[in-house]
């Protein structure tokens, strides 16, 4: 809005309270920054924006995940009036709820497919499940287990205010331990929280029985509890250093004697970790950058794989990679479990969890909801808990 | 490591001694009195200082914190205090000035590692803070040594000027920390650590490392060289006074950096870095061989540092490295 090549303050306020307006928002000073409103409120000037772009077609992909429920009840009306005013929308979203309160037609997608569309009417939550799932992929994955250890990792009535709250749980030595949930459910917080990486309100995490210190990750993997991280580009990987140095940053502790490192050892310990994972790279000296994604991924791995952890917090850890790395990827998981390591794992691949899990704790808007035994985990199950359906505690 | 990445290897560290190879070659031709052992000698004395400098300040860039720009406030700072308390002894007065240097350090250390300020901006605002204190503090005067013979003073002003063997302390210093330097960035677990954290800073907190730790160590690094090269330049000019170390960030920063440590971090050696000071030390010796001007000398030096810092951005782009 400009008026002979000067910006026109009032006429901008103007705007953007009739924006506001369409969203709901009547009484938000428009010259407010986004940092100093709520969350909930930042996410509906975010709509607002896109609205001013004048649009005929609407994406909104997983719009919901930072609102409450009235606010979400609010976002649906938006989307309703934006209808009849002749306006697309696209919705995407995980939440079954969400999509017969606000969507015609559905169109299921899969590995990348489409599945099919069809109108709402002629569909129900378990047979949207049902078109999520389509066929289980193949029996590489795990034999029932038999027995497990002893506890290894307890936590209790963990908490971090609006993000997860009074979380319980106790992960055995041998035992692989889902996390299942939806996104916003706040797993990857209480993962992050509970190796000491965020912060905790209240409550406690053990390690084999001792105490661990409150947002202390250093102490924890020294101790044996490590994270992997469901961003590996970000605070994963060294993207500049060599593989070497990626798979034995991890052993610094282990490879020092006196305060000196002894990097000798390093060729033999990488190498180890190239052959379990079968890495390929050109060599053991080529940037981690340079690798495709499901190598970067396979490196990460065995960063943690190299010093044998105590208990493995695993975020994504197929995310984005190929059938074959991950197949690797769950046979080196597999095998650690064998070993003796507890395993917790957050996914969203269904089949994913449903192959490689013993049981799994459900999340839902930061509160532990239920618990499933291995035999009652099928895809189905899994997905209608993570909505709030047919879980059991 | 295969054969070619071993050469490319030494090649990346050897090319600045090949440089400095062919400037020794250009010194000769274009004067008789450049290729002689005492002038050889001299260039060593002279780039001595920014040599102590360097090798503490190489840390800092290889921790990916760029530069520490309150360096010359260390040098005069260190040095005053070492000056104010000359009556109390020699070996008081040494430790003194060190400990005033540390402090800095330790300070930069904190800010920086604990409550991550920008390192660039945080040394800067101490540069300036530490001119206007020491100015004010010691009104403005320069502190003389008091210079009788067998005095702790006159040991002091003995400091700089000493010899071992042959060979001026300083320049056996400047090895010495380059040396010990080296070892320490690449065979302690502190050297390995600092890597990390220059090569990514959050790749290192999620991979256990006591991040805001190791910032620390590292300024602490760069500050004890900073007040050793403190005590030496005040030793030479016989006087604590607050300009001493004017300078002395900037043509560190750009020996680091013609040393082939990277500025992103993560990436580069020590005796690259002693390679990168030989060659400042023999372009300047050859610029006043061929009677330019310090003033001129500095453009040149200026002009150096953009190309190399151009060459390394150009480098990474080529290579697609210029991720994270």
């Amino acid at each position: 809005m400009k008026r002979s090549g000067f910006l026109d303050r009032a006429a901008m306020i103007e705007a953007t309270r009739g924006w506001l307006r369409q969203v709901g928002l009547d009484d938000l000073d428009p010259t407010k920054t986004i940092e100093e409103i709520s969350p909930h409120e930042a996410q509906l000037v975010e709509i607002a924006k896109v609205l001013s772009g004048r649009p005929c077609i609407l994406v909104m992909d997983e719009p919901t995940s930072a609102l409450s429920r009235e606010e979400v009840q609010r976002l649906f009306e938006i989307i309703r009036r934006l209808k009849r005013q002749g306006l697309a929308v696209v919705y995407i979203s995980h939440h079954l709820s969400e999509i017969f309160e606000v969507a015609d037609r559905v169109t299921v997608l899969r590995d990348g497919r489409k599945i099919a569309t069809r109108e709402i009417a002629d569909l129900t939550p378990r047979s949207i499940v049902q078109m999520m799932i389509g066929q289980t992929l193949d029996a590489f994955y795990r034999p029932p287990q038999t027995t497990l250890g002893e506890p290894i990792l307890k936590l209790t009535r963990l908490t971090r205010y609006g993000f997860f709250h009074e979380i319980s749980f106790t992960l055995r030595r041998g035992e692989i331990l889902g996390v299942v949930g939806l996104a916003g459910a706040g797993r990857t917080e209480l993962a992050r929280s509970l190796c000491g990486l965020d912060p905790t309100h209240a409550g406690s995490v053990e390690l084999a029985g001792e105490p661990l210190p409150a947002a202390d990750y250093p102490s924890a993997v020294a101790r044996g509890l490590v994270y992997l991280t469901e961003d590996r580009k970000n605070d994963g990987l060294f993207l500049r250093l060599s593989v070497k140095q990626n798979l034995t940053s991890a052993l610094m502790a282990r490879h020092t004697k006196a305060g000196f490192y002894l990097g000798g050892m390093d060729e033999l310990a990488a190498r180890a970790q190239m052959e379990r994972l079968a890495v390929t790279a050109s060599s053991l000296e080529t940037d981690a950058g340079n690798l495709s994604g499901g190598n970067q991924q396979k490196v990460l791995l065995g960063k943690w794989l190299a010093m044998s952890p105590k208990v493995l917090v695993l975020d994504e850890p197929t995310r984005g990679v190929d059938v074959n790395a991950k197949r690797r990827i769950h046979e080196a998981v597999l095998a650690l479990a064998g070993q003796g390591a507890g395993v917790l794992l957050i996914s969203s691949d269904l089949p994913e969890l449903v192959g490689l899990c013993d049981r799994a704790v459900i999340l839902r808007n930061g509160r532990l909801i239920g618990e499933m035994r291995r035999e009652q985990m099928s895809e189905e199950s899994l997905l209608l808990a993570a909505n709030g359906q047919g879980a059991r505690t | 490591m295969t054969r070619r990445e071993r050469i490319l290897d030494w090649v990346e560290v050897g090319g600045i001694y090949l440089i400095a190879l062919a400037l020794v070659g250009a010194g000769a031709a274009v004067s008789r009195g450049f290729l002689t052992l005492e002038n050889l000698m001299t260039i060593l004395n002279a780039v001595a200082l920014l040599g102590i400098v360097a090798s503490g300040m190489a840390f800092i860039t290889y921790s990916g914190h760029m530069a520490d720009l309150s360096a010359p406030s260390i040098m005069a700072f260190s040095g005053i205090i070492a000056v104010a308390a000359l009556p109390l002894g020699l070996a008081p007065a040494l430790a003194l000035g060190m400990l005033a240097g540390l402090a800095i350090g330790a300070m930069n250390g904190f800010v920086v590692g604990r409550l991550r300020a920008n390192p660039i901006l945080w040394t800067l605002a101490v540069a300036f803070f530490m001119e206007g204190f020491m100015r004010f503090t010691w009104s403005n005067h320069q502190l003389y040594p008091n210079l009788e013979p067998g005095s702790s003073g006159a040991a002091f002003v003995e400091i700089f000027r000493l010899r071992v063997g042959g060979v001026p302390l300083i320049v056996a210093v400047m090895l010495a920390m380059f040396l010990a330097g080296h070892g320490l960035m690449r065979h302690t677990r502190f050297g390995r650590e600092t890597q990390l954290v220059g090569s990514s800073r959050a790749a290192a907190a999620t991979s256990g490392v006591r991040v805001a730790r190791v910032v620390f160590l590292n300024f602490l690094v760069a500050a004890f060289a900073a007040s050793v090269a403190g005590i030496f330049i005040t030793s030479m000019t016989k006087l604590g006074v607050f300009y001493l170390g004017q300078g002395y960030d900037f043509k560190a920063v750009t020996a680091v950096v013609i040393g082939g440590v990277m500025l992103s971090g993560g990436r580069g050696r020590l005796l690259g870095v002693l390679g990168g000071v030989l060659v400042i030390g023999l372009l300047t010796n050859i610029m006043t061989f061929l009677g330019i001007t310090t003033f001129r000398q500095n453009i040149f030096t200026g002009m150096v540092f953009i190309a190399v810092v151009g060459f390394q951005q150009y480098y990474l782009r080529s290579r697609g490295k210029d991720y994270a």
